[in-house]
This record gives C-alpha cells, structure tokens and sequence, in this order.
C-alpha cells in the first residue's frame, strides 16, 4: 500500500511540468519533435522551450542546476546539461537533444529532467511516434503495346500513407536497355495522405520484363529508399503507326514553312495528334504554326498540317541540307501516350529565295530617324516661336 | 500661319475669327478616307487568305466584310475626333480652362493634319508588310500575334506614336487657346490622354517583339 501511493505520487509529479524556484515559476512552455513521426533507426530532435512565468520587474529568476533527457527506449545521442545557469522573469531557454528511434514501430516516452538550483524539479514526459510504413509508389498507367524503340509513357502515382509529412522525393528509371523523358521527377514534399502523379516518356532499346524505378526521400533529415518493378511485356519493332508524306518546302521573306500529311497506317483510330519540331539548334520556328494540332486521324485516314521555321544561320554556315526532327504526339483509344520523332531533309538551296523582299534591318532604323528627325523639327520649330 | 510649324501664332489668329467646322471636318475626312483605304487593304487580304477555308455560299460575303471594314474605319475617324475633343474638354474644365466645345472641335481637327502624312506613310507600309504574313486561320488570336510580331507592322505603329506626337503637340495650342489655359496645364491636358494611349502601344509592341 505505501508502494502504491508513493507510486502514484510519483506519476503525478512527472505530469506537472511546473517547477517553484525561489517564487519564480518554470514551465516547459512548448517542444518540436522533427520529424513528427519517426521511422525505426531514423535519427532526429526534440526542442524544448523552458519559460519562467515570474512577471517582468519581480527580478525572480529561477537557477537550472540540470537538464536532462531519458530515453525509455528511445536513445538519447546529446548529453545532459549541468549548471546551465540563471533564467529570468519571462525568459525563455531552448534545449535540443538528438535522438535515435533504435525500436521497432510503436509510441515512446522520453522524459525530461530539469534540476533548479533550489531543488525543484520538471519532469516532462514526451511521446515519439516510431511508424514504418513507406511512401506508396505504383503504376497508374501501363500503355498495352510498348515496342521496343518506340516511346511510351507510364504514369506513377506516388501516395504518402504516413501520418506526417514526407520531403525531397525523387523518383528515376533505374533499367538499363531504356531511356526515359526525364530522367527523374522532384517532388519538394507531400502532405499526410497526399498523392502525386507523375509520368515517364520511356523508350526501350532492348528487351527487359519489367522496368524498375527506384525511389528516394527523406522523413526529417533521414534518407529512405524504395523501388517498384513495373511488369511490360515488350513487343519487337516500332508499330509504324504514322507516315509523313507529301512534303513540301515554301519560303518567303518571312521564313520558310512545311506542309504535309500526317497519316494513320495503325490499326486503331488516334486522337490527340500534334506535330512540332523536336530540339534542334538549327531551326528556329517561328508563328503562326510554331506547332500544329490536327486532334483525330481515325485509322487509314490522314490529316495535313504546316509548320513554319526560320534557319539558324549561325548553325548552318558551311551546311547544304539540315536535316529537321518532328515530333508526333498522338493518344491511342486507351489514352495511352506515345511520340515518335519523324525526320525531313531541307535543302538549304531553297532559302535563296529569288523573290526575297525582306528589308534589311538598318532600313528600318533609317526609315524611323527620318520621320523623327521631321516630326522633332517641327514640334521644335513651333515651341521656338 | 501654319499650324504645323506655328500652332501657337495659327490658333491665336483662329480666335480672332468666327467658328467654322468646314476645314477641320475636310481634314479629318481626309484622314478617314485614308483610313478607310488602310480597312479596306488588311481586310481585303485576310478575307482573301481565309477565303479556301470558307464555304462557297460564306464566300461572297468576303467583299461585303472588307467595304464593312473601310466604312467602319471612316466613322471611328470622326467619332475619334469627337472623343479626342471631348476628354481634352474635361480634364480642360478641371483644370479651369473654358471656351466653346464647338470652337475646341476644331481646333482639334487641325490636329489631324499630321496623321494624313502618318496614314499615308503606313497604309503604304502595311500594305507591303501583309503580303508576307502568313495568317493561321482557326485561331484569331494566333492571326493578330502574327501581324503584331512581324517587324514591319512594328514600324508601323512606331511610325504611328510619332506622328501622335506631332498630332499631340498642336492640341497642345489648340487647347490653349479654344480653352484659355496658360502653356502647362494645355501640356497637362493633351499629355495625359494621348500619354496613357502612347504607353500602352509602347508595351504592346514591346511585348510583340
């Protein structure tokens, strides 16, 4: 019986996080665990901030003789503080300790010990969540028929099932035999029960089963990693599911322009076809039709387009034909994505164009001191007089 | 006197007379028929290049949109004039000018006078510079960037801000005198409006660019 009450004297006075020092009144005002919720063996924080409540002017300080933190499971890396000094009326002190979550998933309870110089004491206990469920990576889109050398686009939904945010998430194509378009994805962060969609442009260059994309993000300043195998069954040879023809080159003073017919020689009906140029440091292309969006082919059928560009001379000097990249964009009836770059040669000889009628820049500006110099004159002419 | 190169000496003698709309009004039909001309060329040739696009029966309208655009081009001419005349009247009468607006209307109307030389110079300009735009037809927005992007509808409007500057310079007097108001408040009523408007073309075209 008088084990029993001095245990539950005990209990009690570690829930009074108040401490008398000489009339002066020292609370634990406040603390941060970072991360909130910790993973096993992920090393971390907990701040806490002292405040001696004595109102301003009474000069009641209060002296910390000790602080102290105890781990109850959890390992305690900083040690404790002695003769830490004076605290005055309405002050406040931060103690930081670093911790590791050596234990497997469950709640614990470091408690802190702070010793004031008149024997008074704070006990605060504080519980550290350890929980090690991982960021959620799966596939949400898997186009049916990916070829090899064609490229494809897989979309992954990455879905944070923890209870506190996670941070610096980066997501990579770890296969080799494939490229993808971007190479990797960022995400700066995602919320507790947060989602985030994300998509590859991937093109296959050798045959594989599955390809794996590797995963990497940090709960407070601790690194985790992950990875997901997404199974494809690869098909061999491009499905030559569009032809260029009829093309045509047109120039004049503005700049050069392709025509032509996109066609449909699939099995199925496209939809979302757009046709650009892809990165090519000698063409420029310029309006209107930087980019041209036909939308629908249905299959064995084809739709025209235009495009128009101007040479970048610095590039092509010495050059007799540049060869120009196109990138086709197009849906299949899935609404699954795929590009495919189609290349045309242009020969360089056309943009000697006989029937040129661009004006030479300093004409312009002659054209404009002229009119200004006229316009100056009589504006100045009639504030002379 | 003339009020291109005297404005102050033209409009001092204006005041000795009785108000008279006839020379003004010529000039400024003057500077709507050219306008008119100008509607009727960019719209005759954008009619023309959209023409394939439309059905036979909608082709026949083409002409009809292009006579629609030069008469529509000669009134906002003169309705300009009376909007010119009327906010140049306003911010006059705050800052204490008085005077008939009747007398002001024409005086404003010799303002003009230097947009017959700036239309003249640039319908001949934008008639050179629409033969070589190519036009995207299925959005309207795509077809104005076009024609603001390329460099020879850019002097244009340059060429258009100066002889504003030139049109802004005898309002200046015009106000002056058919408002009775000393040199810098003419300057602050003129300079507001047409500065506002002149800004605005300013970051238009610095946009296009």
């Amino acid at each position: 019986m008088r084990y029993a009450l001095i245990l539950i004297v005990l209990i009690l006075a570690s829930f009074a996080p108040v401490a008398s020092a000489e009339g002066a009144v020292c609370i634990v005002e406040s603390y941060e665990v970072n991360p909130s919720v910790f993973m096993t063996n992920d090393l971390g924080t907990i701040r806490f901030t002292i405040k001696n409540t004595a109102p301003t002017g009474t000069g009641m300080s209060a002296e910390i003789e000790r602080v102290d933190l105890f781990g109850n499971g959890i390992e305690i890396l900083t040690n404790g503080l002695m003769h830490v000094g004076e605290i005055g009326p309405q002050d406040t002190i931060d103690f930081t300790f670093k911790i590791q979550a050596k234990r497997p998933e469950g709640t614990y309870y470091p408690k802190l010990l702070v010793e004031f110089g008149n024997g008074k004491t704070i006990r605060y206990t504080v519980p550290i969540e350890v929980e090690n469920t991982a960021v959620e990576v799966t596939a949400s889109s898997i186009p049916d028929d990916m070829r090899i050398g064609e490229t494809s686009e897989i979309k992954l939904t990455i879905a944070n099932r923890r209870a506190n945010t996670i941070h610096g998430i980066k997501i990579h194509l770890a296969s080799s035999g494939a490229t993808s378009v971007p190479s990797s994805h960022f995400i700066s962060s995602i919320e507790p029960n947060g989602v985030e969609e994300i998509s590859f442009n991937i093109t296959p260059s050798t045959d594989t089963e599955a390809f794996l994309f590797e995963t990497s993000y940090k709960n407070g300043e601790n690194y985790h990693e992950g990875d997901l195998k997404v199974q494809v069954d690869l098909k061999e040879g491009v499905l030559n599911r569009i032809i260029l023809t009829g093309i045509e080159f047109d120039s004049n003073s503005r700049g050069h322009a392709i025509a032509g017919e996109i066609n449909n020689a699939g099995e199925e009906d496209l939809e979302g076809v757009m046709i650009a140029f892809d990165e090519t440091s000698e063409v420029i292309p310029v309006l209107p039709y930087k980019s041209y969006f036909i939308g629908s082919i249905e299959k064995d059928d084809f739709a025209s387009f235009e495009l128009n560009f101007k040479i970048n001379e610095d590039e092509t000097a010495n050059a007799t034909e540049i060869i120009i990249p196109l990138l086709i964009e197009y849906r299949d009836l899935d609404g699954d994505r795929y590009q495919t770059v189609e290349e045309v040669v242009f020969d360089l000889g056309q943009r000697q164009n006989p029937e040129d009628k661009s004006i030479p820049s300093w004409l312009f500006a002659v054209v404009i001191v002229l009119v200004l110099a006229v316009v100056g004159m009589a504006i100045g002419y009639s504030w002379k007089r | 006197m003339n009020p291109l190169t005297d404005p102050d000496g033209f409009f001092s003698e204006k005041m000795e007379q009785d108000t008279n709309l006839k020379s003004p009004a010529l000039i400024v039909l003057v500077v709507g028929v050219i306008a008119a001309v100008n509607a009727y060329i960019i719209a005759g040739m954008v009619m023309e290049a959209i023409a394939p696009t439309l059905p036979p029966e909608a082709a026949g309208f083409a002409k009809i949109g292009s006579i629609f655009g030069a008469v529509a081009a000669l009134f906002i001419t003169f309705i300009m004039w009376a909007i010119y005349t009327g906010i140049f009247f306003v911010i006059s009468a705050i800052l204490g000018g008085e005077g008939d607006f009747k007398r002001l209307l024409a005086f404003v109307g010799y303002g003009f006078i230097p947009t017959i030389f700036g239309s003249i110079i640039t319908t001949g300009l934008t008639y050179y510079g629409m033969s070589g735009i190519e036009f995207s037809m299925e959005n309207p927005e795509l077809m104005q960037q076009s024609i603001m992007a390329d460099p020879m509808m850019q002097l244009v409007s340059i060429i258009g801000i100066i002889f504003l500057l030139w049109t802004a310079n005898i309002c200046i007097f015009a106000v002056k005198h058919a408002r009775g108001l000393n040199t810098k408040n003419s300057l602050i009523t003129v300079g507001i409006p047409i500065g506002i408007y002149i800004l605005y073309q300013a970051v238009m075209l610095i946009l296009m660019m």
